[in-house]
C-alpha cells in the first residue's frame, strides 16, 4: 500500500492538527453600529484602557441614554452590540471598558487582596476611583453623554465586582443597576456574603436593581454560592429593591455571558 | 517507589528493544491527565484508557481504529478562593476514535497523531457550600450527558512494544452550536496528558 502522497506534506499534517485549536469564536461588529473610542492612562490604577462607546445611531448629546459600562470589553463588546442591534435598542449605549496592553481584570475586579490568586489582585478600591473620577465624567463632560440610568456589566470576576460595587458603602457607587452574569462569589472565602449582610444593614440597595444568572454546568462552588446569594437577595427587605435570577440551562461558564447579557437588559428602562 | 517504576519501565524498554511490532495488532495506552485551565475551581485528576488496533500500516503511517475511556476529576474541596465549598465535578467518557501516526524519520520509533473521536459524556456535579458564621448552608447537584466529539493529539516515542506519549485531549463539543469557546470549558474539556502504551 503506498500512502507517501500524505507523508511528503508534514506541514499538511501540523495544519491539520492546529485547526482545531483555532476555534474560538470572535464575532463581527454589526454594520450599522455607530461607535467613537479612545484610550485613557488612569491616574488611579496606573492602567491604560481602551473605551469604546457604541451606539445603534449616532449620539444625540440632547436626548438621555441608559449606559451600560460593559467590563471585559476586549471580550464581549462586539457581541453585546449585536444584541443591542438584533434587538433594536436605541436607547442603550454601551461603553465598554477593556484595555491596553496587559489585562488587569484580576487585579480591577477583584477586593480584597487574595494572595492564593495567580498574580495580583485586590484593586477594585482604585478601580471604582476610575469609574468615579475619570471615566464617567469623561463619557459625560468629554463626549456629552447624559444618563438616564447607569448599569454595570460583568461576567465571572467582573460579575463580582459588579455585586461589590453595588454592596460596599465605602465609595460613591454610580450605578443604578447591575447585570452580574456567572459571579465569582467565591473571591476570598466567599467575602460577598459578608458584605451582603452588611448592605443589608445600611440598606445600601435600595432602589437599586440586580439581574444575577449562572449555567447550571459551572459546578459546586458557583452554583451552590449562587443558590444561597440569591436566597439572601430574595429574603432582604431593601425598599424599592428589583431583584431578578436565573439559570441557564445546560450552559457553561464561558458560554453565559452573551445570553447573561441579553436577559440581563430586562432590568433596564 | 518512584525508583521502582523507573526500572521497571527501564526493564519493559530493554526486554523489547529487539522486538518487531508488524505482526501485532492492538495498542493499549494508559494516561494520565489534568485540565490546566480550570485550576481554580479545584485540583484536577484524570485518566484516559484506550485500546486501538490496527487497520492499515506503511512505512510512514499507521492507521488504527479503537476505543477510548476518560475519567476526570474536580476536587472543588481544593478550591482556589474559598474553604466553604465541598464538593467534586467529574466527568467520565466513553468514545470510538480513529488514530492516524505518522512516522516522519526512517526509524518508526518518533511520530505525530492525530485521534479524532466521537462519544458521550456524563459531567456531573455534587456538594454544598457552608459559611458558619453567617449561617449559610446550599447544596448543589446536577448531572448532565451530552454527544461529545473531538480531537486527541499525541506526540510519541516507541520502543518497539512500550510507547511513551505525550497527549492532549481536546473537545469541540459546542463548535458547530455557538459554543463561545472551545475546548477548555466545563462541557468542552482540555486536559493535557502523559501515558505509556504496548502493543498486543
Amino acid at each position: 500500500m503506498n500512502m507517501y502522497s500524505y507523508t511528503k506534506r508534514p506541514f499538511l499534517f501540523l495544519s491539520f492538527i492546529l485547526f482545531f485549536f483555532t476555534s474560538c469564536i470572535e464575532e463581527d461588529l454589526p454594520s450599522n453600529i455607530k461607535q467613537q473610542k479612545f484610550t485613557v492612562k488612569s491616574n488611579s490604577t496606573n492602567f491604560k484602557y481602551a473605551v469604546k462607546i457604541g451606539s445603534l445611531k449616532e449620539v444625540d448629546t440632547a436626548k438621555d441614554y441608559h449606559v451600560i459600562y460593559l467590563l471585559d470589553g476586549d471580550d464581549y463588546y462586539n457581541e453585546c452590540m449585536q444584541i443591542l442591534s438584533s434587538e433594536n435598542k436605541e436607547n442603550i449605549i454601551i461603553v465598554s471598558i477593556g484595555y491596553v496592553g496587559d489585562n488587569e481584570r484580576g487585579t480591577d475586579y477583584s477586593y480584597p487582596y487574595d494572595r492564593d490568586f495567580d498574580g495580583d489582585s485586590g484593586g477594585a478600591k482604585r478601580f471604582i476611583d476610575f469609574l468615579n473620577s475619570e471615566l464617567i465624567p469623561m463619557i459625560e463632560e468629554d463626549y456629552q453623554i447624559m444618563s438616564l440610568t447607569k448599569t454595570i456589566y460583568g461576567h465571572s470576576l467582573g460579575g463580582y465586582f459588579a455585586l461589590y460595587i453595588m454592596m460596599q458603602e465605602g465609595q460613591k457607587n454610580p450605578f443604578d443597576n447591575a447585570i452580574a452574569v456567572s459571579p465569582n462569589l467565591m473571591w476570598y472565602n466567599s467575602f460577598i456574603f459578608d458584605l451582603e449582610a452588611e448592605a443589608k444593614e445600611l440598606n445600601l440597595l435600595a432602589g437599586k436593581s440586580i439581574y444575577m444568572s449562572m449555567g447550571d454546568i459551572e459546578g459546586v462552588g458557583m452554583n451552590a454560592s449562587f443558590d444561597a446569594l440569591a436566597k439572601q437577595l430574595e429574603l432582604s427587605n431593601y425598599n424599592d429593591f428589583n431583584f431578578s435570577y436565573e439559570r441557564f440551562e445546560n450552559t457553561s461558564h464561558r458560554n453565559s455571558p452573551i445570553q447573561g447579557f441579553k436577559k440581563g437588559l430586562q432590568i433596564i428602562e | 517507589m518512584k525508583n521502582i517504576l523507573y526500572i521497571l519501565l527501564l526493564s519493559c524498554f530493554i526486554m523489547n528493544a529487539q522486538e518487531s511490532n508488524t505482526t501485532r495488532k492492538w495498542k493499549l495506552e494508559l494516561g494520565y491527565t489534568t485540565d490546566i485551565i480550570n485550576t481554580s475551581f479545584g485540583e484536577h485528576y484524570g485518566l484516559v484508557f484506550k485500546a486501538k488496533r490496527k487497520l492499515l500500516e506503511s512505512k510512514k503511517i499507521t492507521l488504527m481504529a479503537g476505543a477510548a475511556y476518560q475519567n476526570s476529576f474536580i476536587n472543588e474541596n481544593e478550591n482556589m478562593f474559598t474553604d466553604q465549598v465541598d464538593g467534586y465535578t467529574r466527568d467520565l467518557s466513553v468514545v470510538g476514535l480513529f488514530d492516524f501516526s505518522f512516522y516522519p524519520f526512517n526509524k518508526r520509533r518518533f511520530y505525530m497523531s492525530v485521534q479524532p473521536f466521537l462519544g458521550y459524556t456524563n459531567l456531573k456535579s455534587k456538594g454544598s457550600l457552608y459559611i458558619d458564621h453567617l449561617n449559610v448552608y446550599e447544596k448543589y447537584k446536577h448531572s448532565y450527558s451530552y454527544f461529545n466529539y473531538g480531537m486527541i493529539n499525541s506526540l510519541g516515542y516507541t520502543f518497539n512494544r512500550v510507547t511513551v506519549t505525550f497527549d492532549i485531549w481536546s473537545s469541540l463539543k459546542g463548535i458547530t452550536d455557538s459554543g463561545r469557546f472551545r475546548p477548555g470549558d466545563f462541557d468542552s474539556r482540555l486536559f493535557f496528558g502523559m501515558g505509556v502504551g504496548y502493543m498486543l
